[in-house]
């Protein structure tokens, strides 16, 4: 007994020792400095002796690269933001491609051990660093890619012989920028230290938090007290269209309560479903559970929850930002904070052999005070969706290839390529059948010929044929490269900088156009839409320097295509140069589009950044009109928006960098993350897709000669033109006077009835004549 | 000189100046109409009774009050039940005891979820 009471006591004081145990770590060459309460460390410093330090020092590298001034951008002549603001932790760290250990002395007890890894030197941009961070018998993967992307990682270790040990184990290297060890649960460390670090690297550091002001939240219906079931259960259960967006503190109205969620769709489509859970306190244990809905299986059923970010109103702005519902994060349980919605996002995929009827299910929401029901209906319909050929749906993309091609080593190359291959599959279930590519030649060399980089053109063009993509391909070439060779300078950002160029310049564009015509014809690939500068100005030398280079590519037969607001006046000049208009609004009205295709073969594309992350990612109502009935009623041949991934400085960060990040995340190894707008995207080209099975149906009715199936044919017309009228046209559809949700899908289903009712009709008519 | 008006700058008498379905096509089973409604002429920190409701030729089927302050609201219209006929119908609302009414038009679409279809 008494040999326990001493063991007991010297528990205690191990613990109370533990207690008080607090290491920090901020790691880096020896000229970098740390910030207390972290101590710096550097790669020389060996264990031993009681002291925190590697095993193997000879095997580390250690590099500092920080940004915590504004920097001039010569190509936009400004002042701007670094790609992100360092903190001391941030700016500096230490790699490896061997494995090692930290060896760091802690009395027994159980420790929370967070490790920062990341990279602030942008020329690590092709660089992955992979690798299992382990200690006290927990192990974490932690994948960082690319430059500017942290990680920030926990494990809960045990120490029992006065030291914890911290495994890097390298699938090809590992990196670390800061180790910070504390009691287990020691919540004023992570008040004291966690959270400034943590809204340094996702959110904005002190010194920079100064300059920017939260705009206010949305207004929201009024407060209501609980019903004794919501009070008992410990949360309200409501929900909103999809496509509207629900704030943090958002209150539900009464039409929001007791949610049901009804869906129609045909085999094959993927139909996006919500709700939300308020807690009136924390929750833990929080899980979704989805039961089968006929022929739709619960387990296939993607469940993510609605991540909020601090983001930009717009896309430039510095000063200014809001929280806003944004990423669509996987859900696989945890803790809900109180009074902030937690938006539930499911996407039900329809089997391509779904047998057509109505079907009942039911969606659990579970937590550890109680649980409540959604239930689900859903109609599948007799038909497939059919995709309209003249209508293209494509995207600016920054395709992983050019990284994989620059990568420091064959397990970060594959890392960029299994990414490319996993978006291009995202974007094929998206609607996305064609993406902007560029192709590296450099200027001419001295014998006049181009090191065309014909290898890396044919593993896209693989990725493009394996993903069923249809051409014209936008190409983007290197015209600056030209231009700098006969210029010695760039001619910068919207050719803010151009002059008149020699005539050799275009004789030399047009060679370049030329050999790579002939390498793409050899090759049986789709044409190429040539695209040799971005968004000029309608400055009168950058209208005259794009004269030139677009009659250069037209000398070589091909087809140009050209980003610039054909309505503008100042851009006149180009008209008979430009094959292919690509403006930001839908500018032209539908008679206007059409004549241009009709008397001129010029054709119309719209990249729409109004709905693409210009506004940040809540227009998602407007994204939906812009991809489906807002296209369908414009006349334009193509969509077109910037961009698939635009990631500027931290990927998590939206507030770092000169400006905002674009549509879809990443889950550190490559899957895409999407955002809401990304999901209304797919629902636009639905809905056009409804609509082409439509026009389909009835051109297919039209052939009978059956006064039911003619008056039928007549009625679906009629039903098409007053959808088609019910559409308040505009040039840019982001929020104001849009069909509010139910709308839209009430759109949707007058289509999908008159599809039903040819289909009926023609059937009968059929079986008669048997 | 040209004089262009005249215009309405100010109502000093409440009035609903404007009432729009968020929805202008809705299905006919839906539960709730959410309305947007734009109240004028009431005094700031006042509120005026407004009546709203939807008809169609063959009478009014629902019908609700709220005491509204000055600006837009989004209100909720309880719709019966049992689903109603689908066809044209008819938001109206006005400040109650006003002669002054607005309305705007609303479609019903026969629901996708209707059992036997």
């Amino acid at each position: 007994m008494r040999r326990c009471a001493a063991a007991l006591a010297a528990a205690v004081a191990a613990c109370a020792e533990a207690a008080s145990v607090r290491w920090l770590a901020d790691f880096g060459p020896p000229a970098s400095t740390a910030r207390p309460p972290f101590e710096a460390l550097t790669p020389a410093v060996a264990a031993g002796d009681g002291r925190a330090g590697w095993i193997a020092p000879s095997g580390l590298s250690a590099f500092r690269h920080a940004h915590r001034e504004m920097v001039a951008n010569p190509f936009r002549g400004r002042q701007e933001p670094p790609p992100i603001w360092t903190t001391p932790e941030t700016e500096d760290a230490v790699w490896s491609v061997s494995t090692n250990s930290l060896i760091v002395p802690v009395p027994p007890g159980e420790y929370d051990v967070w490790l920062l890894a990341g990279s602030s030197d942008g020329r690590h941009a092709a660089w992955v660093f992979d690798f299992d961070f382990a200690a006290g018998g927990a192990t974490d993967r932690v994948q960082v890619a690319g430059a500017y992307h942290f990680e920030l990682r926990r494990l809960r270790a045990g120490a029992e012989d006065g030291a914890l040990r911290l495994d890097f184990l390298p699938r090809n290297r590992w990196i670390a920028n800061a180790v910070m060890i504390w009691p287990a649960g020691d919540a004023t460390a992570e008040v004291g230290v966690l959270a400034p670090l943590r809204e340094a690297v996702f959110g904005l550091p002190p010194h920079e938090r100064d300059h920017w002001v939260r705009d206010p939240d949305p207004p929201t219906a009024p407060p209501r007290p609980p019903r004794p079931e919501e009070e008992a259960r410990g949360f309200v259960l409501w929900n909103r269209h999809w496509q509207e967006c629900v704030y943090p503190r958002d209150r539900p109205r009464e039409d929001e309560l007791d949610p049901v969620l009804c869906l129609f769709a045909a085999p094959g489509e993927y139909e996006p479903a919500t709700f939300v859970v308020r807690p009136l306190r924390p929750l833990t244990g929080a899980r979704v559970e989805v039961g089968d809905v006929g022929p739709v299986r619960g387990a296939d059923t993607d469940i993510r929850k609605v991540r909020y970010m601090a983001a930009r109103p717009n896309w430039a702005d510095r000063g200014r930002w809001r929280i806003v519902p944004d990423v669509l994060e996987r859900f696989r349980g945890g803790a809900l904070p109180a009074e902030e919605n937690a938006r539930f996002w499911l996407t039900f995929r329809i089997p391509d052999d779904a047998p057509p009827g109505l079907y009942e299910g039911r969606i659990r929401f579970v937590c550890d005070r109680g649980a409540a029901e959604v239930p689900v209906r859903l109609r599948v319909l007799p038909f497939r969706l059919r995709e309209d050929p003249s209508r293209r749906y494509a995207i600016y993309y920054h395709h992983p290839f050019d990284l994989a091609a620059a990568a420091p080593d064959a397990h970060s190359a594959d890392y960029w390529r299994r990414k490319a291959e996993l978006e291009h599959a995202d974007m094929a279930a998206h609607g996305i059948r064609n993406v902007v590519l560029s192709v590296r030649s450099g200027a001419a060399g001295p014998d006049g010929r181009f090191a065309i980089d014909w290898v890396g053109l044919e593993a896209k063009m693989d990725l493009w044929g394996r993903h069923g993509f249809v051409g014209p391909v936008v190409m983007g070439v290197d015209c600056d490269a030209i231009y700098r060779k006969h210029m010695n300078e760039s001619y910068g950002v919207h050719l803010r900088n151009v002059r008149r160029p020699p005539p050799a310049f275009a004789e030399e564009l047009a060679a370049l156009v030329r050999q790579i015509e002939a390498g793409r014809r050899a090759r049986g690939w789709p044409e190429f839409l040539y695209y040799p500068v971005d968004e000029p100005s309608t400055d009168p030398a950058a209208v005259e320097f794009m004269s030139v280079v677009l009659a250069a590519v037209r000398s070589a037969e091909a087809r140009t295509y050209v980003t610039a607001d054909p309505t503008l006046p100042g851009f006149a000049p180009l008209r008979p140069w430009v094959d292919v208009w690509c403006s930001q609004p839908f500018a032209l009205d539908e008679v206007a589009v059409r004549a241009e295709w009709a008397e001129r073969a010029v054709e119309h594309w719209c990249y729409p950044n109004h709905i693409a992350g210009e506004n940040d990612h809540t227009p998602v109502g407007g994204a939906r009109m812009t991809f489906g009935f807002g296209f369908w009623r414009s006349g334009y041949r193509a969509l077109i928006p910037w961009i698939y991934q635009g990631v500027r400085g931290n990927p998590w960060n939206y507030l770092d960098h000169p400006s905002m990040d674009f549509l879809v995340r990443s889950e550190p190894d490559g899957t895409p993350i999407p955002v809401a707008l990304w999901e209304a995207y797919r629902e636009g080209w639905d809905d056009v897709r409804y609509i082409a099975t439509l026009e389909w149906t009835i051109r297919e009715a039209r052939r009978w000669d059956a006064p039911r199936i003619r008056d039928a044919a007549a009625a679906a017309e009629r039903e098409l033109a007053a959808v088609r009228d019910a559409i308040r046209a505009q040039p840019k559809y982001i929020r104001d006077d849009l069909w509010g949700g139910e709308e839209f899908d009430v759109r949707r289903w007058q289509i999908a009835r008159r599809i039903l009712a040819l289909r009926s009709a023609m059937d009968e008519v059929a079986r008669a004549a048997h | 000189m040209r004089i262009v008006g005249p215009r309405l700058l100010r109502r000093t008498e409440p009035a609903v100046a404007a009432v729009t379905p968020i929805n202008a096509a809705m299905f006919a089973d839906s539960r709730f109409a959410p309305v947007r409604v734009e109240v004028q002429g009431v005094r700031p920190g006042a509120f005026a009774t407004v009546e709203y409701g939807l008809a169609s030729p063959a009478g009014r089927v629902a019908h609700v009050r709220a005491d509204l302050g000055r600006g837009e609201h989004v209100v909720v219209l309880p719709l019966p039940p049992g689903g109603l006929p689908a066809g044209e119908w008819i938001v109206s609302a006005e400040v109650a005891g006003s002669r002054e009414s607005v309305w705007a038009p609303l479609m019903l679409v026969p629901s996708p979820w209707e059992a036997g279809r």
